[in-house]
């Protein structure tokens, strides 16, 4: 089977390519801007999920035992796409195709032999096909994992919460979900904006098993990707910083979609590599 | 909930039979799809979604995306594609999952539960959507063949069901059901009628209705409105004077709207005159007086037919 599992330390050093390849596609959408700081956000959680957590085989994309991710906040295409790339999904030298006509990577296009399992940019979309998939997986006696990675924010689409209720209903235990928790949506912070409060317990009252982390703190996404529920499905609530890494994008609501000067990608860099 | 629900879950109990991997999504629709039995003899091949028709969706399409298996999805027409019509047009007109949506109730069939319940404008949803093959069926026997036509038609389908309990006969005895083969009921040289879901029956009634008059139809049940039979459409448009649709539906975009589109590319063609349901919301009440509103009872269309006939061509 040709998956490499990398060590803490490869995985650190592998968010801080991801982060590069980040700013490279952000540079090459031009002026049609891009999704930066909430892809920057969930940087660890893609580099832990393909470097270590995620079964798969890049000999046979489609093999039948390997995991399925199911990207929900499927803008963050800047930290999904490169993470394939640097595990070998495909070239990283194709990662700037996902703004060009027609491009291998444009739009979010199912492609499974690509590592994607499923196609929308539509919040909201994926939870209730990714309960469909943990279903299935259930009733033919499937071994591996069903994941999802959503937004805090796109927690506030109703059709994800409909998709929660059967989730722990038919007690769906192969299937975990992560809430990138960066507290910001398009406007602004969540809290002020529309309050997610404390989303493991929201989690919990649906009848899911839950747990909150540090979404940044590898050893941690770890220890939580690796826990096995029994019975309920799983949900980690990934505390992170939108735009996490670059010092003018975090925390700062303009760079939700946004152009990124010569300038700014210089000193974005710059700030990249010294870290 | 409409005799032609109850053929749908005879149809599904059908197929059932010869496809073990079959699955039916429901929004807490076991009852309202007629589908107590096939619940009751294959209790794990139906998952309910709960009340929440988006989510049925999904899940639907989750259950078919790794085999390809049928997934039938079945509710209220107004839930199963109108209030879930972003994830139809996602998962089954974009990644051509292999569901089948079955819309109960179509039309006016919810009478006095009104507006929210009625659907009145699915066709024209499910028609701008790529890759959809929309059934719509006449009477229950013919609802049973469309519930088992779309389980082998490859693909994202929308089975439309409309009528009440005492939903009347079209077809008295058996025949082959084609998808995308139109059923020609009666012929006659001066007119044609187009009709779909309960307007099958009405049409005929109104043909014969015109025929005391001496005016002759042909009537049409044209049960697959995407793709439209062309072939049938050549035919009767080269023999007849005037041609009208007849649909429980709007007459944007629906059974009409296809026809007129495909008579808009001809030359010298007919008129057409599209029967349905006009472009407001009327009073509210129950099937027949929904009907009387829009026109759409036999006696209203054989005098709207003769009207047309007289205005223009002093017949």
């Amino acid at each position: 089977m040709n998956r490499r599992v990398l060590s803490e330390e490869e995985i650190k050093a592998l968010c801080k390519r991801m982060r590069l390849h980040a700013m490279d596609m952000a540079l090459a959408a031009g002026n049609r801007g891009a999704h930066i700081s909430g892809s920057l956000s969930c940087i660890e959680i893609y580099a832990v999920l393909y470097g270590a957590i995620l079964n798969y085989d890049l000999d046979n994309p489609l093999w039948n035992e390997r995991d399925r991710f199911i990207a929900g906040k499927e803008h963050a295409r800047l930290a999904e796409y490169p993470a394939r790339a640097e595990m070998g999904f495909y070239p990283t030298d194709v990662l700037n195709s996902y703004e060009q006509n027609d491009g291998l990577l444009v739009g979010h296009q199912l492609k499974k032999e690509l590592g994607v399992e499923y196609g929308s940019m539509s919040l909201g979309m994926e939870m209730s096909f990714a309960v469909g998939k943990a279903i299935w997986a259930k009733q033919t006696q499937q071994s591996y994992r069903i994941y999802c990675l959503l937004g805090d924010a796109e927690c506030e689409e109703g059709p994800v919460w409909e998709a929660f209720i059967p989730a722990s209903h038919y007690k769906l235990d192969n299937l975990i979900v992560i809430i990138d928790r960066n507290y910001m949506s398009v406007d602004g912070n969540t809290e002020e904006l529309m309050a997610q409060l404390d989303m493991q317990k929201k989690m919990e009252a649906f009848g899911w098993e839950s747990v909150t982390i540090d979404g940044h703190d590898i050893p941690q996404l770890i220890r939580a990707l690796s826990y096995r529920p029994v019975g309920k499905p799983y949900a980690i609530i990934a505390t992170t910083i939108k735009g996490k890494g670059v010092s003018f994008i975090e925390n700062n609501k303009s760079w939700h979609q946004a152009v990124l000067s010569e300038a700014q990608y210089q000193q974005a860099i710059e700030e990249i590599q010294r870290s | 909930m409409g005799q032609k629900g109850a053929a749908a879950g005879i149809g599904m109990m059908e197929l059932a039979k010869n496809d073990p991997d079959m699955r039916v999504v429901v929004a807490d629709s076991v009852a309202i799809a007629s589908l107590d039995r096939f619940y009751n003899s294959y209790p794990d091949r139906v998952i309910n979604a709960g009340i929440s028709e988006q989510s049925m969706i999904g899940i639907a399409a989750g259950l078919s995306s790794e085999d390809g298996r049928v997934v039938y999805a079945c509710t209220y027409a107004a839930f199963v594609l109108v209030k879930a019509i972003e994830f139809v047009r996602h998962n089954l007109a974009y990644h051509q999952f292999n569901v089948k949506l079955v819309g109960n109730s179509a039309g006016f069939a919810m009478e006095t539960l009104s507006i929210s319940h009625w659907a009145t404008e699915d066709i024209a949803m499910a028609r701008a959507l790529p890759n959809m093959t929309i059934l719509s069926a006449a009477d229950s026997l013919e609802a049973i063949k469309i519930v088992k036509a779309a389980h082998d038609r490859k693909g994202p389908v929308y089975v439309r069901l409309s009528g009440l309990l005492n939903c009347p006969i079209v077809y008295e005895k058996d025949f082959e059901y084609q998808i995308g083969k139109a059923n020609k009921l009666r012929e006659g040289e001066d007119v044609t009628l187009i009709a779909t879901g309960m307007m099958v029956r009405e049409a005929l009634d109104a043909a014969e209705l015109l025929s005391a008059k001496g005016i002759h139809c042909n009537v049409i049940d044209m049960h697959t409105i995407k793709p439209l039979d062309t072939e049938c459409l050549d035919e009767v448009l080269a023999g007849s004077r005037l041609i009208a649709t007849v649909e429980e539906h709007s007459i944007i975009g629906g059974l009409g709207g296809a026809v007129a589109e495909y008579l808009s590319e001809k030359e010298n063609t007919p008129r057409l005159i599209r029967i349905g349901i006009k472009d407001q919301f009327g009073k509210l009440g129950d099937l027949r007086y929904c009907w009387e509103q829009h026109g759409l009872t036999a006696p209203q269309i054989a005098e709207k037919i003769s009207l047309e006939l007289i205005n223009k061509y002093n017949k």
